[in-house]
């Protein structure tokens, strides 16, 4: 009885504050800030229209892959989008195996237990790694996404880049914190 | 009304998924360059996504941590659908997952970054010895029911997974100091370098002083109250502990780790020990002791190609405590090998070999005898095999089991079957089915204690007569005791509707066979010229009994800066009678958890919680007792003015007034929680 009216009032209380406060807090989002992982996203989609790769991954497709549920929805949004004159295709990946058709691979913090086998995976292959693991870009990966004063920054580490015969555009060079030749 | 309810749930979360949808669209369109410019929100909120794992996994994460204000690991643990945790005195908590709660709870199984936190000889954890930088703490995984066929045994109702940070994650420096009325004081600093490309490091050291939790001595029978007469009832202590890790990139797609900590704590506790003098046979005294230890792991990774990996870890920990009711050392060094792979398309393949070696020696015990040697050894061997099969795009099979071998019981095989199936993207459905095995503690296979004297002329069970002596109780340990079985019939529930709403859920029906029994054996009357007789009992295995529960966890992100969580279990169980361990949780726990973000320098976090009343063994009765249901409010305050810095305030169990949240067995007195505040500063630097 008691824990029925406990339950009750739980409930009741769940929605009377929910109700009221999502019909009037400042939900929506003004242009000077932005949630942290559709921002991420659109980093990764700007450097592929920054990336050249070699001829031989050159096709009408630019295949984006990501690893975690977390970035699922603003991922989502990148599909159909073009890059000159390829179309965005997306794709969650979960296993280090299913990489092969990437050309692009976003590999995020919640799965750093993977970099070992993604690194023996992708030495040489024109994959552009991009991640937000710190140390990412000083342990073999390409680019490191990072957050400093509440914006995002990013580091370039060229040897795998160059290894995998990938071109990353000069404007973007200029634009990174750090770039290791 | 009801439908008014539904009604107006349904329309807030379309229009809360409408929000999120708008929030994402448009930094899509703007270029490199104005991208880093765009201030990241630091108020809004995400869903977490739910676990694809097919068990019952609840984590906390670092947010919630810090978020909460918690300050201890128990702490932490506090909502965790499915446990029990509640704080006995200063330091000692007892912490239980579906049921067997208690300080001596052995079915539930602690670890670490993979070193294991449960002590052998009493068969638990020693909560208040198991600490770190709260701030280094990535998650905490609880998973309720049997871990046995990966985790091993004793891993029974549960495993907690306690897993700190990368060390790359933690460079730079970080400061807190804080103080309030149970918080006396405390301070912690950590700092993180770089070795080297790809190698970092950290270090922290921390201390605090926590003040006494109340006692009154209503809380007791009358007899307790008579021996505990005049003696302090004082349960403060205090402790400093330091710690480091090193992670290093290694050529050849392999890593290093390496992690130690040491602590030094000084404890004050009030404690029984039974004696034969007249006319209350028994004494209560206060007791200021020691503990220390120390602990280093290493863990080697190396991948052999995209699916495959190995990994070598090694630990040693040591821990002493100079509890003059029990003290001990404990010397603990364990060796683990694990191996990872896929077989063909559909098969992930884990397999692992371990060995650990375990020095215990009793330094101080004047309740225990034992005609082997106080300070004696244990192996532990162990192999383990687990395949997560692949049947089709929605439907995964895991078949697991683990085999060990104790110095105890010998060879125990644990087996366990899993199956889930992606109704779609919406529902997930879960089903299991374990055997796992409590292995016995030191204590139960080849120890004495005099936990308890039955005073002249009473009859405490009524087949024995009451004697006009007074008779010595002494529970022998029974090298043929066997290990305590369950088996575990779990089904899972997932529901995510939209990206801001999702319910996990689980029912469990446990079946316990093979518990702790005590058995009447042989009355020495030799001892009546001393004035007392005695009677020998021993562990038996003849206790059994089942229970059943659900627990559910709803988290509802209402709007950008807003999220609620809703946390339930719900307990039933019907064990052998007298029984010497506690097996019954609450039947009802709710929390209620708000996190709100005013803006973005002012966070808000307010928790309320209900735990209806539980079962305790009661001391001196051989029965058990009512704890009386209790709840209260905590709320957290976090104020950053910069992104460095942060000023917080926290009250907990606030509006709960003044209660016994639970009790420990036995040698303890009971202790009064009550709402306590602090206040916090924690710098970045």
């Amino acid at each position: 009885m008691i824990s029925n009216i406990i339950r009750k009032s739980a409930l009741k209380l769940f929605i009377c504050l929910g109700v009221p406060l999502s019909l009037f807090s400042s939900s929506f989002v003004g242009a000077q800030s932005a949630d942290v992982y559709p921002l991420k996203t659109a980093l990764v989609y700007n450097f592929a229209k920054f990336t050249q790769w070699p001829e031989t991954a050159v096709s009408s497709v630019v295949n984006i892959c990501y690893f975690s549920e977390l970035y699922k929805p603003s991922m989502e949004r990148l599909a159909g989008k073009k890059i000159s004159k390829s179309l965005v295709l997306v794709k969650q990946v979960k296993n280090i195996d299913e990489v092969d058709q990437c050309q692009l691979l976003y590999i995020d913090k919640s799965q750093r237990e993977k970099l070992n086998r993604l690194f023996l995976k992708v030495k040489g292959k024109p994959i552009l790694t991009v991640s937000d693991i710190s140390g990412f870009y000083g342990e073999g990966g390409m680019i490191e996404i990072t957050v400093k004063d509440n914006r995002l920054r990013f580091l370039i580490n060229l040897f795998p880049v160059n290894e995998s015969d990938m071109v990353l555009s000069s404007q973007m060079l200029k634009l990174a914190v750090e770039v290791k030749r | 009304m009801k439908n008014f309810y539904i009604c107006a749930i349904f329309s807030t979360l379309v229009c809360s998924q409408v929000v999120q949808a708008n929030r994402e669209s448009d930094s899509f369109e703007l270029s490199l360059q104005e991208l880093l410019e765009v201030e990241i929100t630091s108020v809004s909120k995400q869903p977490q996504a739910l676990s694809k794992a097919p068990a019952a996994i609840y984590v906390i994460t670092n947010d919630d941590i810090r978020r909460s204000g918690a300050t201890s690991i128990p702490q932490a643990l506090r909502d965790v659908p499915g446990l029990h945790v509640a704080q006995l005195d200063s330091q000692k908590w007892a912490i239980g997952s579906r049921g067997f709660s208690g300080r001596y709870n052995n079915k539930l199984l602690v670890m670490m970054d993979g070193r294991t936190l449960y002590s052998p000889e009493f068969s638990g954890v020693y909560w208040e010895v198991q600490d770190t930088l709260m701030a280094d703490i990535d998650r905490i995984e609880v998973i309720r029911g049997p871990g046995a066929a990966m985790w091993g045994a004793n891993a029974v109702n549960g495993v907690i997974n306690i897993i700190t940070k990368h060390s790359a994650d933690t460079q730079g420096g970080y400061a807190e100091i804080g103080a309030g009325d149970y918080e006396k004081g405390f301070a912690s600093v950590r700092f993180g370098g770089k070795l080297d490309e790809g190698a970092t490091i950290r270090g922290y050291v921390k201390g605090f002083k926590r003040d006494s939790l109340p006692f009154n001595d209503q809380d007791m029978l009358t007899l307790q109250r008579a021996m505990m007469n005049g003696v302090s009832s004082d349960n403060d202590w205090g402790d400093l502990q330091g710690g480091g890790r090193v992670d290093i990139a290694l050529e050849g797609a392999s890593s290093l780790t390496v992690s130690t900590d040491f602590y030094r704590s000084k404890l004050q506790q009030t404690v029984f020990t039974p004696t034969v003098d007249a006319p209350l046979y028994g004494k209560y005294y206060s007791d200021e002791f020691d503990a220390n230890g120390w602990n280093l792991l290493a863990k080697f990774t190396e991948a052999l190609s995209a699916t495959s990996e190995y990994s070598i870890q090694a630990y040693y920990d040591h821990a002493r405590r100079d509890d003059s009711l029990f003290g001990f050392t404990t010397d603990t060094a364990d060796i683990d090998f694990q191996y990872q792979f896929k077989a063909g398309t559909s098969h992930n393949i884990i397999w692992g070999l371990g060995y650990r070696y375990i020095n215990d020696d009793i330094n101080v015990a004047p309740i225990i005898t034992s005609e082997k040697s106080l300070d004696t050894s244990t192996d532990l061997w162990s192999a383990f095999m687990r395949d997560e099969i692949m049947l089709n795009d929605s439907l995964w099979l895991t078949l697991a089991a683990r085999v060990e071998h104790n110095s105890y019981t010998g060879a125990e095989i644990q087996p366990n079957l899993r199956l889930l199936y992606k109704i779609d993207d919406v529902n997930t459905v879960w089903s299991s089915v374990a055997y796992s095995v409590r292995t016995p503690s030191r204590a139960e296979n080849n120890l004495s204690i005099n936990a308890v004297n039955i005073l002249p002329n009473v009859s405490i069970a009524p087949p024995m007569p009451a004697v006009p002596y007074l008779t010595k109780i002494v529970v022998v340990g029974n090298g043929d005791y066997a290990s305590e079985k369950l088996m575990t019939y779990e089904i899972g529930y997932r529901y995510t509707p939209f990206s801001v709403f999702s319910l996990d859920s689980s029912l469990f029906y446990n079946n316990y066979s093979d518990l702790r029994s005590v058995t009447t054996g042989i009355t020495d009357l030799s001892t009546i010229p001393r004035g007392f007789i005695t009677q020998h009992n021993s562990f038996s295995n003849n206790a059994s009994g089942h229970s059943y529960g659900a627990e559910i966890s709803a988290q509802w992100l209402v709007s950008n800066d807003f999220k609620m969580k809703l946390n339930y279990s719900f307990f039933e169980g019907d064990f052998s009678e007298s029984l010497t361990q506690n097996t019954y949780a609450p039947k009802h726990i709710i929390s209620l958890n708000a996190d709100w973000s005013l803006n973005k320098h002012v966070g808000i976090n307010a928790t309320w919680r209900y735990t209806s009343d539980a079962l305790a063994l009661s001391p001196f009765t051989f029965t058990d007792k009512t704890i009386g249901s209790h709840q209260g409010v905590d709320v957290g305050v976090n104020w950053s003015p910069s992104s460095d810095i942060t000023l917080s305030w926290f009250g907990k169990n606030l509006l709960g007034g003044s209660y016994v949240e639970y009790e420990a067995e036995q040698f303890h007195i009971p202790y009064r929680v009550e709402p306590s505040f602090y206040g916090k500063l924690s710098v970045s630097f």
